[in-house]
C-alpha cells in the first residue's frame, strides 16, 4: 500500500515579534526582534534581571474562544506560567488558518501537544513565595501547627496547581476548548519536542486512524527559576543578543510564545481545497545515550538523524537547498551542529539559516516556531538572514546566510536537538 | 639470539594455528613478586591490597585474552568484588590492545564499541589499560602512540596517556629516571595527563612511605608536580575506596600548594568510581565523618556541574577544560572548608 502523504495546511505562531503568521512575516523581513530586560522583584527587593523576547499585546479574548473558555483558563492560569494559554490560542489560530469545518461534538482530529516542563517554573515560584510568606508570618506560622498540618495546610494550596500540571490536563483542556476528539499525545524531547510530536503526528495519518492532527507546541520561560539554571551553565547571553555559529556567541536568549500547525492526509487536504503550506516528507530521530548537557563526540547521531531522514524521504543531501539548525549559539552546542552538517553535505553546501534571534528561544516549543518561520520563507521565496551572525566562527566551516535572499526553495530541513541528547531532523517540500 | 627469536616466532605460529596464540601472554598473579616489580611497601596489609588488585588486572587480562566473546570477559571481571573490578577492566583493556595485534576485530578503531560490552561503566579504566600498553609496546614510537590516542573519543583519550604515565613510573622510573623524558614527546595537555599517570604509580611505589612519595615528585619539574599529585589522589580513592579516610590521612602528607590538585585526583577517581558503581560508593563514603563526607559529596557535586557548563565552551579539548575548572573551584572550596583550615 503507498505510504499516505502528509501535508501541513495551517500555522499559528505567537512570538514576541508577532502573533499570527502575517505579523510575524513582516516582522522578520524587517529584522525585527523584541528582546528586553525584565527584572524580578520579591516584595520590593530586585532578586535579579535577564533579558527575554517577551509577548505583548496577548489577550485571550481576541482568539474568538468563548467567554466560559475565557474564563476556565485564566483562572486555570491566573498570574501564572501562560504556556498552556499559548498553547491553546497558536492551536487556534492554526485551525483558524487552515480554514478546516468540523463538528465539534463529532469528529477525529487528533492533538499533540509539546512542552518542556509545563507549569514546573510558575509552581517552583509559587512555593518559595510562599515559604516566605510563612516565614514573615503572613501564611500560617509553623510553630502553631503540628506537622501534619502544616503539610496538610500546604497540600491544600497546592493541589489543584498540582493537578493541572499534570501534562494529560493540558491535553484535556486544549482538547476541550477546541472540540478535538481524535487521538491525542503529549510529547517532551526538550528543545526537540516539536519535531518529535510533529512525527507522531504524521503517524496517525500514515495509520489511517485520523486525517488531520494539531500539533502544538509552547513555553514561557519568564521565571527567574529558569534563567538561573541557564545561567548556572554559562549559555544565557547576557547582553540579549543571540548571535548563532558566531564566533561571539555567548548563549541563549529565552522567547516566550508558541507555535502550531495542522498537518493533514494530502489527499484529504486536496479534497478540500486546502492551501498546502508544504509537504511533510520524514524524519530522522536519535538519541545520544550520554550526557544530558554535552552532545555525543565519538558517534555523531545528530548526522545519523539527518541521513535517517534523507533516508526516510527517499533524498540525497544534494537535494537539500535550505537548513534552518537548531542554532541556540551556545559553546559546543553550534559547533556540533556544524560538525553535522559538514559530515553530511561534505562538499555540497546548502543555504544555512537560524531563526532565534528574531524569537528568543522558545524551548519546548521552539522546533515548531522555526518550522513556521520556515515554511512562511518557503511560500514566500525569501531567505531570511540569521539576525546578529557578524563574524563566522573559523572553526565551523559553515557559511551563513546573513541578509534576506530571494530564493525559491523546494527542499529544506528542519534541525532540532536537545538537552538529554535527543536529535531531530526533518525534511519538507514545497508543493507547486 | 636468532636461534631464540626463530624459535619463539615458530611456537608463537603453532599457536596461532591452533588459536592458542594467548597462551605466551596470560600471567599467572600468583607469581607475580611485588619485591621484583619495584613496589617499596612494607606493611603486609597493603602488601595484600597490591596483591589483590594484581590478582584482578591479570584476571581480567587472562579472561579478555582466552575468551572469544567479550561480553564474557566482561562477566569474569564483575565476578570480583566491587572493590577490585576496575583494575579487572582495566586489564582487559590491555589484553584487548594485545588482541588488536592478532584480530582486526579487535582495532583500535573498534575499541569504543567493544568497550561498551566489556563493561561500559567502566570506560575510564579501559582507556587508562590502552595507555599501559602503549607503555608497554610503543614507548619509543611516541608518534604511534598520538595516531592512536587520535582513534579514540576526544574527551577521553588523554586517560591513554595517564595510562601510558603510569606504566612509565611503575616498570621504568626506578630503573632509568630519564624514562620521564619520553613525555615530553607529547604535546600539550597529554603530556600532563602523562605525569598524572606518573603519579598514580608513585603510590603503588611508596604507599606506606609518603616522605619517599614527596621526596620523588620534589624532583619532578616544577610545572608537573601537581598533576603528579593529581595521579596520587586517583590511585589513593582507586586502591583504598573501602577506607576512604586515607584519602585525608595522607593529604595531611601534601605541601599545601598542591594541595587542591591532590583532591582534584582524588574527586575524578571518585566520579569514576561513581560511574562504575554508585551503590558501593556510598556504602563507602558512609564511613567517614560527615563533614567528610560532605567535603567529598561537594567535590562530586563540582564535578557534574562543571561538566554541564562544558555546552558552553567552544574549545575542542572538553577533558583538560573540565579538569581545569574543577581545579579552580576545589581550590576555591579548599579555602573555606574545614580541611584546610584544620591544615592551617
Amino acid at each position: 500500500m503507498e505510504k499516505k502523504r502528509v501535508v501541513i495546511t495551517g500555522i499559528g505562531p505567537i512570538t514576541a515579534v508577532g502573533t499570527g503568521k502575517r505579523q510575524l512575516w513582516d516582522s522578520i523581513l524587517h529584522r525585527r526582534s523584541n528582546v528586553s530586560r525584565q527584572e524580578h522583584y520579591i516584595d520590593e527587593e530586585l532578586w535579579g534581571g535577564f533579558h527575554i523576547a517577551k509577548v505583548s499585546d496577548f489577550r485571550l479574548e481576541d482568539f474568538g474562544f468563548s467567554s466560559a473558555a475565557v474564563r476556565v483558563f485564566k483562572e486555570c492560569q491566573e498570574n501564572g506560567s501562560r504556556d498552556l494559554i499559548y498553547m491553546l490560542s497558536s492551536c487556534k489560530l492554526a485551525l483558524d488558518d487552515s480554514r478546516l469545518v468540523y463538528d465539534r461534538d463529532d469528529n477525529d482530529i487528533g492533538l499533540a501537544l509539546t512542552c518542556e516542563n509545563p507549569g514546573i517554573d510558575d509552581f517552583i515560584c509559587r512555593i518559595i513565595e510562599n515559604t516566605i510568606e510563612i516565614i514573615e508570618g503572613r501564611a500560617p506560622a509553623l510553630p502553631d501547627l503540628t506537622k501534619i498540618e502544616f503539610i496538610q495546610r500546604l497540600y491544600e494550596r497546592f493541589q489543584k496547581k498540582v493537578y493541572n500540571l499534570q501534562t494529560f490536563m493540558y491535553l484535556h483542556q486544549v482538547s476541550r476548548v477546541l472540540g478535538l476528539h481524535g487521538e491525542s499525545l503529549f510529547i517532551n524531547n526538550a528543545c526537540a519536542s516539536g519535531l518529535f510530536a510533529l512525527e507522531a503526528a504524521s503517524r496517525m495519518i500514515r495509520s489511517g486512524r485520523t486525517k488531520t492532527v494539531v500539533v502544538a507546541g509552547a513555553d514561557d520561560p519568564s521565571f527567574m527559576t529558569k534563567y538561573l539554571w541557564f545561567k548556572k551553565l554559562g549559555i544565557y547571553s547576557e547582553d540579549g543578543v543571540m548571535r548563532p555559529f558566531d564566533r561571539n556567541r555567548n548563549g541563549l536568549v529565552f522567547g516566550e510564545g508558541g507555535g502550531a500547525i495542522v498537518i493533514e492526509d494530502f489527499a484529504h487536504a486536496q479534497s478540500r481545497g486546502a492551501r498546502i503550506y508544504a509537504e511533510y516528507l520524514g524524519g530522522g530521530f536519535t538519541q545520544d545515550a550520554w550526557k544530558v548537557t554535552v552532545p555525543s563526540m565519538t558517534t555523531n547521531f545528530y548526522a545519523k538523524a539527518f541521513r535517517q531522514a534523507l533516508d526516510c524521504a527517499g533524498l540525497g543531501a544534494e537535494e537539500i537547498e535550505l537548513i534552518n539548525p537548531h542554532g541556540a549559539a551556545t559553546g559546543i552546542g553550534d559547533k556540533y551542529e556544524a560538525l553535522t552538517i559538514n559530515e553530511v553535505f561534505g562538499s555540497h553546501r546548502p543555504l544555512i539559516t537560524a531563526f532565534k534571534p528574531y524569537t528568543g528561544h522558545n524551548l519546548g516549543g521552539c522546533a515548531l516556531v522555526e518550522l513556521i518561520i520556515l515554511l512562511l520563507a518557503m511560500g514566500e521565496g525569501i531567505v531570511p538572514a540569521t539576525l546578529n551572525h557578524t563574524t563566522p566562527d573559523p572553526d565551523m566551516k559553515i557559511e551563513i546566510v546573513k541578509e534576506h535572499l530571494t530564493r525559491s526553495i523546494r527542499i529544506a530541513a528542519k534541525m532540532s536537538c536537545g538537552f538529554g541528547g535527543y536529535n531531530a531532523v526533518a525534511l519538507f517540500k514545497k508543493i507547486q | 639470539m636468532l636461534t631464540a627469536i626463530i624459535t619463539m616466532a615458530s611456537v608463537l605460529l603453532c599457536l596461532l594455528a591452533a588459536r592458542r596464540w594467548y597462551v605466551p601472554f596470560l600471567r599467572n598473579p600468583d607469581r607475580i613478586d611485588i619485591d621484583k616489580l619495584g613496589l617499596k611497601i612494607v606493611k603486609e596489609e597493603r602488601r595484600q591490597r597490591v596483591r589483590d588488585i594484581l590478582t584482578a588486572f591479570f584476571g581480567g587480562f587472562n579472561a579478555m585474552l582466552s575468551e572469544s566473546d567479550t561480553r564474557k570477559a566482561g562477566a569474569h571481571c564483575e565476578a570480583f568484588p566491587p572493590l577490585f573490578r576496575p583494575f579487572a577492566q582495566e586489564g582487559a583493556a590491555m589484553a584487548f590492545s594485545i588482541r588488536s595485534f592478532f584480530s582486526f576485530k579487535y582495532s583500535t578503531r573498534k575499541f569504543e564499541p567493544l568497550s561498551d560490552q566489556l563493561g561500559r561503566p567502566y570506560f575510564f579504566m579501559h582507556y587508562i589499560g590502552i595507555g599501559f600498553w602503549c607503555g608497554m609496546a610503543w614507548r619509543r614510537w611516541p608518534k604511534l602512540v598520538i595516531r592512536i590516542s587520535e582513534r579514540l573519543h576526544p574527551f577521553y583519550k588523554y586517560l591513554c596517556f595517564d595510562g601510558f604515565g603510569f606504566e612509565t613510573g611503575l616498570f621504568n622510573y626506578l630503573k632509568d629516571k630519564n624514562a620521564l623524558n619520553s613525555f615530553s614527546r607529547f604535546p600539550g595537555f597529554a603530556r600532563r595527563a602523562c605525569y598524572q599517570g606518573f603519579g598514580r604509580s608513585l603510590w603503588f611505589l611508596y604507599m606506606d612511605d609518603p616522605a619517599s612519595l614527596r621526596r620523588q615528585v620534589s624532583t619532578i619539574d616544577e610545572a608537573y608536580r601537581g598533576d603528579c599529585y593529581s595521579g596520587v589522589g586517583l590511585a589513593v580513592i582507586f586502591t583504598h575506596l573501602d577506607a576512604p579516610e586515607i584519602a585525608f590521612s595522607f593529604s595531611e602528607q601534601v605541601e599545601t600548594e598542591y594541595l587542591s590538585d591532590y583532591f582534584l585526583g582524588v574527586s575524578l577517581a571518585l566520579y569514576a568510581r561513581r560511574m562504575m558503581n554508585p551503590d558501593y560508593l556510598d556504602q563507602c563514603l558512609q564511613k567517614l565523618a560527615p563533614r567528610q563526607s560532605d567535603f567529598l559529596l561537594s567535590a562530586l557535586r563540582i564535578c557534574d556541574l562543571r561538566f554541564d557548563q562544558l555546552i558552553a565552551r567552544s574549545t575542542s579539548d572538553h577533558y583538560r577544560d573540565w579538569r581545569q575548572s574543577v581545579a579552580e573551584d576545589l581550590d576555591a572550596m579548599l579555602h573555606q572548608s574545614a580541611v584546610a583550615s584544620s591544615r592551617r
